[in-house]
């Protein structure tokens, strides 16, 4: 009687071709799934909206004009290997830190508009709105700015920077594609907060 | 006999390939598993199905779901809404204070999460306007 094994190996390799076949293929079908109403597909139209507004919660919003244009087509979302990233990517609060500095680092020398972004954000911290908050000191480049500032305690780092973006428009400066990042806050035994903030405009990132 | 084993490694197969993972894409969140902002007025909200429209001046948050880190970790977001005041991305501290707020981009952004962080999608109608803002999904991509 002739031997199983070729065949039980024979399958066992098809087994994890197929699988990585189909592993592939997956992948790649369901990128674009996840943004299948959007581009190519019926958008919501003034219709959509009033079925929208006429159910659920029984109460409508402001009425606004009819008919309503659809609302705008969106770029498909960019392919991604695995909802999960990779933890090899995960950084400590010190490289994250040091990367976000080398990033101001190494951005293009000040011009103009860096300096009225560096008198907005400075009078933007001397409004009510931003009372609790002290700034120590604010640096900008051309892209990216970085701001040292003391808060009396947690809660008014919380209250601050919940809307940080209101305060900065509130005083002149462009939020539009505007991101902020906090590598580095210290809990002082006071309990006060200092914090290292840094100002950036997308596409930069971190 | 031939044909039996033929069927034995066939069926191996797809034993396999039904208990295989297959990698996703990323995860969609409905906007309607949010929730009016900071303790707003539901009625300035209208849910249907899968899409929420916010009355101007009002803002509606999506928390996204992430997997835990030992670290921080950069995910990539992208959304689909129309009309819109401003479409933000957030990442807060294990203690409530932010760590990272970023302004869309056409439909997308970069969000980094703190080890134990969390991130919420915020969309904030326009002050005012003849459009009706709306959100329908966001989708982690990674």
């Amino acid at each position: 009687m002739r031997s199983k094994t070729p065949i039980v190996l024979l399958s066992l390799v098809l087994s994890s071709l197929l699988t990585i076949l189909v592993m592939k293929l997956g992948g790649h079908a369901r990128a674009p799934s996840s943004n299948s109403d959007a581009p190519g597909s019926a958008p919501v139209t003034g219709e959509d909206d009033d079925n929208v507004r006429s159910s659920v919660t029984g109460h409508h919003p402001r009425s606004v004009s009819q008919p309503r244009p659809p609302l705008p087509a969106l770029p498909a979302a960019p392919a991604a290997a695995s909802a999960t990233p990779n933890p090899a990517q995960a950084k400590t609060p010190e490289e994250f830190s040091r990367e976000v500095e080398e990033a101001f680092a190494a951005d293009s020398p000040a011009d103009a508009r860096s300096s009225e972004m560096q008198a907005g954000i400075a009078e933007a911290f001397r409004k009510p709105a931003a009372a609790g908050a002290v700034l120590r000191g604010v640096d900008c480049h051309r892209t990216r700015c970085r701001l040292t500032v003391d808060m009396t305690d947690e809660a008014a780092d919380r209250r601050v920077f919940s809307d940080i973006f209101t305060l900065l428009a509130s005083a002149g400066v462009d939020t539009d594609k505007l991101g902020f990042v906090v590598p580095t806050r210290t809990v002082r035994e006071d309990g006060s907060v200092a914090a290292v903030v840094h100002l950036y405009h997308v596409p930069n990132t971190i | 006999m031939k044909l039996k084993r033929i069927k034995l490694g066939l069926a191996a197969v797809l034993g396999i390939l039904a208990i295989s993972r297959v990698a996703a894409a990323g995860e969609a969140y409905m906007a309607a598993s949010g929730r009016p902002f900071n303790g707003d007025d539901p009625a300035q909200y209208s849910i249907s199905d899968g899409t929420v429209c916010i009355n101007f001046g009002h803002t509606w948050i999506v928390p996204i779901p992430i997997p835990t880190s030992s670290g921080t970790v950069t995910h990539n977001l992208n959304g689909n809404y129309g009309n819109m005041g401003a479409v933000q991305a957030w990442s807060f501290n294990p203690n409530g204070s932010a760590f990272q707020g970023v302004n869309f981009s056409n439909f997308n952004a970069s969000i980094s999460v703190p080890a134990g962080g969390t991130v919420f999608f915020k969309g904030i109608a326009p002050a005012n306007g003849a459009l009706l803002a709306c959100v329908r999904t966001m989708v982690l991509v990674n």
